[in-house]
C-alpha cells in the first residue's frame, strides 16, 4: 500500500525528468548562460580585489569567492521555472481543480514535479559552473567529504525553496496578484543568498544575521561547505535549514488546508 | 484600464517592484562598503547605472510587456488568435500585456536620477533619450531571443535566461569587464550598446556616442522585426482552443 502511494509520486518525478530531455536546446542554452554570469562575476571580483590591493577578504581569496559564487549561481537554476508563478496562474485560471482532483497530495505532486523538472538542468548547470570556475580561477579544495555535505545541504535547500514557492503560489487564493511577493523573495535570495555577494565577506554582524535567515540556506550554504568544508559550519547550516524547513512546512500545510476551502467554481 | 480596476494588484506590483529595486541598492551598498572604488567606479556610478536601466526596463515592460510571452505563444500555438486580426502580429502581441511592475521601476529610476545624476533640464533630456534607446534595445533583444522558438520549438526558459543575462551586464560596474567578455557584450549579448553606453551618455554626454547608441538600437529593432516576420512564416498552428475575453 505504501509502495503504491510512493510509486505515483515517483512516476510524476520520472515523467517530468524525461520531459526536460525533449527540449534539449532549451535546457542547454539555459545552462550555457550561467557560464556567462559566472564569467562576469569572476572578472568583477578579480577587479574588486585588485582595486583594493587585497589578496584576501575575511579569509577568502578571489579563487574561493569565485568558486562559491559560481556554485551558488549553478544551484540557482532550481529557481527556474518559477514554481510560484505557475501555481498562482493555475489558481487564477482555475486549473488548480484538475490538480486537486488527482489521487494524491497536491503538495507532494508539486514537490516531485519540482525535482523532476529541475534535476537534469541542475546536473548540467553544476558541470557548467564548475568548468567555468576552473577555467577562470583554477581548482578549488573540494573533497569527497565536502561534496557529500554540500549535496545534502543542496537537497535540503532545494526542498526549502520548493516549500517557499508553494507558499507564495498559494497566496493567490487570497490575493489577486502575488508577483510582488515573488519578486521580493527573488531579490532577497539574490542579495542575501550569495548569488552575487557571498555572505562570507559581509561585515561580521551582518553575516551572523544573514546566515540564520532562510535565503542563505537555499543555495549558498551548500556552495560554502562544498568549497570550504568545516564540520562545525556544516552542523550549523544543517540545524538552521531543518529549523526553517519545519517552520515553512507548518505554514504550508495550514495555508493549503485553508486554501482549498476558498475554492469557488464558476460555470462555463 | 484594467490596472485601475484591480487597484490592489496594481499597487502591490508597483510597490513590490520598488522594494525589489531597493534590495538591489542594499546589495550594492554592501558591496561598495568592501570595495569602495573598482577601476574608478564608485557607489554613485553604480546607482546611476542601475537607475537608468531600471527606468528603461520599466518603460519596456509597462508598454511592451507582452513580449515576455512570445516563446510560449509560439510553441503552444497561441499566436493563432493574433493572426486573425488585421494588425501587425508582433506589435499586437507586445502590446497585449501591461506589466504594472514597470511603474515601480520607472518611479525608482526617476528617484535614482534625481539623487545621483545631474537633475538639470539638459540632464533630464539626456536621461530620457538614453532610457528610450535602452528600452528599444531591450525590446529588440527580447524579440530576437524569443523568435528562436520559431526554429527550435520550446525555447521559453532559455530565452528568459539569455535576456536576463543581457540585463545582468547592466547592473554590474562595467569597468570590471575586459578581454573576451568585453567582446561578447559588444556582439552576442550587446549589453555595451543597449545598457552601458546609454549610462555613459548620462555620466559624460558626447554627440558621437548618442549617434552610436541610436543607430545600434534602431538597427537591432529592424533586425528583430525582420527575424520575427521570417519566423512567422514557419509558424505552425496547434489545436489549442483559447478564449480571449
Amino acid at each position: 500500500m505504501f509502495s503504491k502511494k510512493v510509486r505515483k509520486y515517483w512516476e510524476v518525478f520520472w515523467i517530468n525528468l524525461r520531459t526536460e530531455h525533449v527540449y534539449l536546446i532549451n535546457m542547454l542554452a539555459r545552462v550555457t548562460f550561467i557560464g556567462f554570469r559566472i564569467w562576469i562575476l569572476a572578472q568583477l571580483y578579480e577587479a574588486s580585489f585588485k582595486s583594493q590591493y587585497l589578496s584576501e577578504v575575511e579569509g577568502f581569496t578571489v579563487s574561493t569567492v569565485v568558486w562559491m559564487v559560481a556554485l551558488t549561481q549553478s544551484f540557482g537554476i532550481l529557481t527556474s521555472p518559477d514554481m510560484a508563478k505557475l501555481i498562482s496562474e493555475e489558481v487564477k485560471r482555475g486549473d488548480v481543480t484538475y490538480s486537486l482532483l488527482r489521487p494524491g497530495s497536491y503538495i507532494l505532486l508539486q514537490y516531485f514535479t519540482f525535482w523532476g523538472r529541475s534535476l537534469m538542468p541542475l546536473f548540467w548547470s553544476i558541470c557548467t559552473g564548475a568548468l567555468a570556475a576552473w577555467l577562470l580561477v583554477g581548482t578549488a579544495p573540494i573533497s569527497f567529504e565536502s561534496f557529500c555535505a554540500g549535496a545534502l545541504l543542496l537537497f535540503l535547500g532545494g526542498t526549502l525553496h520548493a516549500i517557499i514557492q508553494l507558499i507564495l503560489g498559494l497566496l493567490a487564493f487570497w490575493l489577486e496578484e502575488v508577483s510582488a511577493f515573488r519578486w521580493i523573495y527573488q531579490k532577497l535570495y539574490i542579495a542575501l543568498g550569495g548569488m552575487i555577494l557571498p555572505p562570507a565577506i559581509f561585515p561580521d554582524w551582518m553575516r551572523t544575521v544573514v546566515e540564520r535567515l532562510p535565503f542563505a540556506q537555499l543555495f549558498y550554504s551548500a556552495s560554502e561547505i562544498t568549497v570550504r568544508f568545516s564540520s562545525e559550519k556544516f552542523l550549523q547550516f544543517i540545524s538552521i535549514q531543518l529549523f526553517w524547513l519545519c517552520c515553512t512546512s507548518l505554514v504550508l500545510v495550514c495555508m493549503f488546508r485553508s486554501s482549498v476551502k476558498r475554492i469557488s467554481l464558476n460555470g462555463g | 484600464m484594467s490596472a485601475f480596476e484591480y487597484r490592489a494588484a496594481f499597487l502591490t506590483q508597483a510597490i513590490g517592484m520598488m522594494l525589489n529595486d531597493i534590495c538591489w541598492v542594499a546589495c550594492w551598498w554592501i558591496y561598495h562598503q568592501k570595495f569602495p572604488v573598482v577601476n574608478g567606479w564608485q557607489f554613485e556610478d553604480t546607482m546611476i547605472l542601475f537607475g537608468l536601466n531600471c527606468f528603461a526596463f520599466g518603460l519596456f515592460v509597462t508598454f511592451l510587456g507582452g513580449s515576455f510571452d512570445i516563446s510560449r505563444m509560439i510553441y503552444r500555438g497561441e499566436l493563432d488568435y493574433y493572426l486573425t486580426f488585421p494588425k501587425n502580429v508582433l506589435w499586437h502581441v507586445a502590446l497585449s500585456n501591461v506589466l504594472f511592475s514597470g511603474v515601480g521601476d520607472i518611479v525608482y529610476g526617476i528617484g535614482a536620477f534625481f539623487v545621483f545624476a545631474d537633475p538639470s533640464l539638459e540632464g533630464v533630456i539626456i536621461f530620457m533619450l538614453a532610457a528610450i534607446f535602452a528600452a528599444i534595445g531591450m525590446f529588440s533583444f527580447m524579440v530576437i531571443v524569443h523568435s528562436i522558438s520559431f526554429f527550435v520549438g520550446n525555447f521559453q526558459e532559455a530565452a528568459e535566461s539569455i535576456f536576463w543575462t543581457l540585463i545582468t551586464f547592466g547592473i554590474y560596474p562595467p569597468s570590471a569587464f575586459k578581454g573576451g567578455l568585453k567582446l561578447i557584450i559588444c556582439t552576442v549579448v550587446p549589453a555595451w550598446f543597449v545598457l552601458i553606453m546609454p549610462v555613459e551618455l548620462v555620466r559624460n554626454f558626447e554627440w558621437q556616442n548618442l549617434a552610436i547608441v541610436a543607430l545600434f538600437n534602431i538597427g537591432m529593432l529592424a533586425f528583430a522585426i525582420t527575424l520575427f516576420n521570417y519566423g512567422l512564416k514557419r509558424y505552425e498552428s496547434g489545436n489549442l482552443v483559447q478564449a480571449k475575453i
